[in-house]
């Protein structure tokens, strides 16, 4: 884990990357007219001076304990709490990715039994039986509920001529 | 009533799930309606618009050639350009109607550039229109437009409103400008409650906005009606466009019109169309029209037509004076 | 009056009106748990079958919705972090820990009885509030809106002493991203970047879907798991201590009910602020911040009590004016107007029967959704023992989708499923997460009534302190900033006074 100023890089990505975000919505405020620009400016500029409090809280210098202790005094003690590899965090956004991007294509009524299934299979370790069933009752309640009951228009995906 | 209601709630729920499970092929005219009908709001539930679909929606299937549902469908959403599109992208088959805020909707397509044009819809009819009018809070002391005048020549008058892209601002700036009075919106309340209200509490000095708004809240003697802008006044006590001299006010209007997509056959047109206008003759729907006091105004799907282009040449002749505001 | 209370409660004990509250209450606590359909989902639903019913019975069904949704939706804030509606996610900080920690049971315990208790002190204050509601929400304009708006914000920012720094950074975010969209005031689009879908801003809902309901699920997924750690404590229900609980704090009790009776009667505000509000005014005035978030049962009882005392309130501002205070008021109102009962101040005259009606039924269904809640508790509790791998999928399918049913647009599950991955970050990284549901809901509504404050006062500041209310407002914020630097003055002080009685 590499270090800068004494603590680890990734604690600093947070902080940064957000500031990046900001300072490109900045960019864009200052396009609107001048009484549309007020608050998302006032905003913005006071963004960067919190994220540059926030990045310096996390060095291990005089000043970064100083700003911990005064402003975020909970940070120092949480420090230690358990850490997950990172490779699982990443594979829990990409199934959930996945999950939205198939909602998205082929739609609630194919996407909804095809996640259960895979993800009961493939990331729960259960038998494919316990998992047909289970992506079918599934899906079965949400037609149920959303389609019958609320008479709602189950979405049929992009690639089914939803739009 | 009751016992009618439940079993067409049955025989919908039934419908749609049959219809759900195997698509059946719609066969030509002859045989419509053969499945539930959407009728597309543009607001959420509980607003103007959705008040009148529900009311008018029971009364309507009965008229049908057919036995099928009315579904009110909510699309909110963009100033109802949402429901908008949905509508215009809808296939011509019958099965998607929906109703309109005029001028509302073409203002939004002109502030806007959304993907629809209203003039390409195909207009069914009119359900209802507003006219609108003047007023202040009862506090105020401006007990007529000529005090509104006579404050306008010392500084700008205060009008509450909605958003530059809502009927009523341009309604406010179109009225403040053939009145000779000279204005300043104060924006961004959502709703028309919402800115006669502030007119009341005394945030701004006047508000215009529809005329049964307008009455309601003077029953409850917290808003002073200072002038509608009929061509004679319905509101005792109160001037009228002639009486002010400026008879175009009376153009200003809210229509609440019908339609479906484009390209509708003319036989499934003329089907909804006739439903429609003998829903609005309907015993049930000109009882609940009179207590809670909405304007009931049919118009065949001509004049309906007609109505939408006069609305549009109006509010194109206005569009150099709505650029400018605060 | 006491007459026309009395003729409100005599209408609703009959069969038939009782029928239909019970079916609303059913109907309530149902919809209540599944995150992204509530109360206005329900309504809207139940809409056309009131058509031909009686006005009074109308509301009567009306009022069991309305009344049994909060504890439905506290029922999946416990057990899941799922919030079933908004503001229910002030109940997921403290009532899932305890969850984990098995204790699901004497949390849903704590929130049954909270909401009825929250209810029952919310019916009376409506109750005594009514006949002068009128001139009361004429108090509220803009330079009042904008002023409580920052009230609320301050007040979120400063709660959490042990993470301000980060608290505002996350704060800050939710501003930025409230200001997405249409700006009624200037009449311009900002920060959509072409996206039609974000022309109405970033909604509510799915955003707190994906940041409190979806975003806990993938960390169950990485942590492994049932929610519950010990399945032996899962058993011992302790419901009933869950209910004695609320009975113990009363302070907290009160604070939450008249918290969300005031926030509940301002139009346009909504429940979410009051349940935060409450929260966050509960954990200031504890001496034990630092066990807030972590399973402190006030955590639950602060929140539960505030929403359900909001729901009587929020008639007054619907009844008085037509104004709904949230979405499910609106429906209501159009349920009104289908009946021909018009809002405004008419009705408070000429309808009092069926208002006070409708508070009485409200209050009963509250108080019947708790009962059957708690029937349920053991049950329900059972939900978190279930191991993670397949409770994740199914509930992060069901938030999704749940998130898509709002209005019906897709866009709905990738904003869920973005904040969803926001939420695991900001766990992961250890930001809050209150304060961006609170800038999210108060970010535009600061904005619109400052644009208007200024309009009104012609650009001079000034208006925000010669309105009597405004300036009580500023006043409040001023002592909350310095509330800190106060109390480490007042300690000097006493240390000094201690000091100088102690010499000889």
């Amino acid at each position: 884990m590499k270090r800068l100023f004494g603590a680890p890089v990734t604690g600093y990505l947070p902080a940064l990357v957000l500031a990046l975000l900001t300072a490109g919505y900045l960019a864009t405020a200052y396009g609107y007219s001048p009484d549309s620009r007020i608050m998302p400016v006032l905003v913005a500029w006071s963004m960067l001076v919190l994220l540059a409090l926030d990045l310096a809280s996390r060095t291990c210098t005089r000043l970064g304990q100083a700003l911990t202790h005064w402003l975020n005094p909970a940070a120092a003690r949480d420090e230690d709490g358990p850490r997950y590899p990172a490779s699982q965090q990443v594979a829990a956004v990409l199934w959930l990715a996945g999950f939205a991007t198939a909602l998205l294509l082929i739609g609630v009524l194919y996407a909804v039994p095809l996640y259960i299934f895979a993800s009961l299979l493939l990331r729960g370790r259960r038998s494919p039986l316990f998992s047909l069933v289970a992506a079918g009752g599934v899906t079965l309640i949400v037609w149920l509920l959303f389609a019958l009951v609320l008479r709602l228009q189950l979405y049929p995906g992009l690639l089914f001529g939803g739009g | 009533m009751p016992n009618m209601h439940r079993r067409s709630l049955l025989v919908s729920l039934g419908l749609a799930g049959a219809a759900m499970a195997m698509k059946r092929p719609v066969f030509a005219a002859t045989n419509f309606p053969a499945k539930d009908i959407a009728f597309i709001i543009p607001d959420g539930p509980g607003g103007g618009f959705d008040s009148y679909v529900r009311a008018i929606a029971p009364a309507m299937e009965k008229y049908l050639p057919h036995k099928a549902t009315i579904v009110p469908t909510n699309v909110p959403g963009a100033g109802g350009a949402r429901a908008a599109t949905e509508i215009y992208r809808a296939k011509p088959d019958g099965y998607t109607i929906g109703i309109f805020n005029v001028p509302g909707i073409y203002i939004q397509q002109e502030r806007h550039h959304t993907g629809f044009d209203v003039a390409k819809f195909s207009w069914l009819g009119r359900v209802g229109v507003n006219q609108y009018g003047l007023a202040v809070g009862e506090k105020s002391p401006i007990k007529s437009v000529s005090d509104l005048k006579a404050l306008s020549k010392q500084r700008p008058v205060k009008f509450t409103s909605t958003g530059p892209a809502g009927t009523a601002y341009n309604a406010t700036l179109i009225a403040a400008h053939l009145l000779g009075i000279r204005a300043q919106l104060i924006t961004g309340y959502r709703g028309s409650r919402e800115y006669v209200m502030a007119a009341v509490r005394g945030d701004g000095d006047a508000v215009v906005t529809v005329i049964p708004t307008l009455r309601r809240m003077a029953a409850g003697d917290t808003l002073r009606i200072l002038a509608t802008f009929e061509q004679h006044s319905s509101v005792p006590g109160a001037a009228d466009a002639t009486a002010l001299g400026a008879p175009e006010l009376s153009q200003i209007s809210l229509q609440r019109l019908v339609a479906a997509p484009p390209g509708l056959p003319a036989d499934i047109k003329a089907a909804l169309a006739t439903a429609l206008s003998k829903a609005l003759a309907d015993s049930a729907v000109v009882a609940w029209a009179k207590k809670v006091d909405a304007d009931v105004a049919p118009e065949t799907p001509d004049q309906a037509a007609a109505t939408l282009h006069d609305q549009i040449a109006f509010y194109t002749k206005w569009k150099p004076y709505l650029k400018t505001s605060n | 009056m006491m007459h026309v209370w009395l003729s409100g409660i005599e209408g609703l004990l009959q069969l038939k009106e009782l029928t239909f509250l019970a079916l609303g209450m059913i109907i309530g606590l149902i919809f209540g748990a599944i995150p992204g359909i509530g109360g206005s989902t329900a309504l809207a639903l139940l809409m056309p079958l009131t058509y031909g019913l009686e006005p009074f019975t109308a509301l009567a069904l009306s009022g069991g919705v309305m009344g049994a949704v909060p504890m439905g939706g506290s029922i999946t804030a416990i057990l899941l972090n799922a919030p079933g509606t908004a503001p229910n996610a002030a109940t997921c900080l403290d009532g899932y820990p305890l969850a984990q920690q098995g204790k699901a049971g004497l949390a849903i315990g704590a929130a049954a009885s909270a909401n009825s208790l929250g209810g029952i002190i919310g019916t009376i204050s409506v109750l005594a509030v009514l006949p002068i509601a009128k001139e009361l929400v004429l108090l509220f304009g803009p330079p009042e809106f904008f002023l409580l708006a920052i009230l609320g914000l301050v007040v979120v920012a400063t709660t959490s002493r042990g993470k301000m720094l980060r608290g505002l950074v996350t704060g800050g975010f939710g501003l930025m991203v409230a200001f997405i969209g249409y700006n009624d005031v200037v009449g311009d689009v900002r920060f959509t970047y072409g996206i039609e879908y974000l022309w109405d801003g970033v909604h509510l809902v799915p955003a707190l879907i994906g940041l409190f309901a979806v975003a806990e699920m993938m960390n169950l997924m990485v942590k492994g798991g049932p929610v519950a750690k010990d399945a032996g404590t899962v058993k011992v229900t302790r419901m009933m201590s869950g209910v004695i609980e609320t009975f113990r704090h009363p302070g907290t009790v009160l604070r939450g009910s008249i918290v969300g009776t005031v926030v509940g009667a301002i139009p346009g505000v909504g429940g979410v602020v009051a349940s935060f509000l409450s929260y966050s005014l509960t954990v200031q005035a504890s001496k034990d911040q630092e066990s807030f978030g972590k399973g402190n049962i006030k955590g639950v009882i602060a929140p539960e009590a505030a929403i359900n005392a909001k729901d009587g309130s929020a008639l007054i501002p619907t009844l008085a004016f037509g104004i709904p205070g949230s979405a499910e008021m609106a429906v209501f109102l159009g349920i009104l107007v289908l009946h021909g009962l018009q809002p405004g101040p008419l009705m408070l005259v000429q309808n009092q029967t069926e208002i006070y009606g409708l508070v009485w039924a409200l209050t009963a269904s509250c108080i019947l959704a708790s009962c059957i809640g708690l029937v349920l508790v053991r049950p329900l509790a059972m939900i978190t023992l279930i191991e993670s791998e397949v409770l994740a999928p199914v509930v992060i399918c069901i938030a999704l989708i749940g998130s898509y049913a709002i209005d019906g647009q897709i866009g709905n599950v990738v904003v869920s499923a973005v904040f969803g991955v926001l939420g695991c970050l900001m766990l992961r990284f250890d930001y809050p997460r209150l304060t961006v549901v609170v800038a999210l809901v108060l970010g535009g509504m600061a904005e619109r009534n400052f644009h208007q404050s200024m309009i009104m006062g012609d650009g001079s500041w000034l208006i925000f302190a010669t309105r009597w209310v405004s300036g009580i407002l500023l006043a409040s914020i001023i002592i909350l900033l310095g509330s800190p630097v106060l109390r480490a003055l007042i300690r000097r002080i006493r240390k000094q006074t201690v000091v100088a009685a102690g010499a000889p």
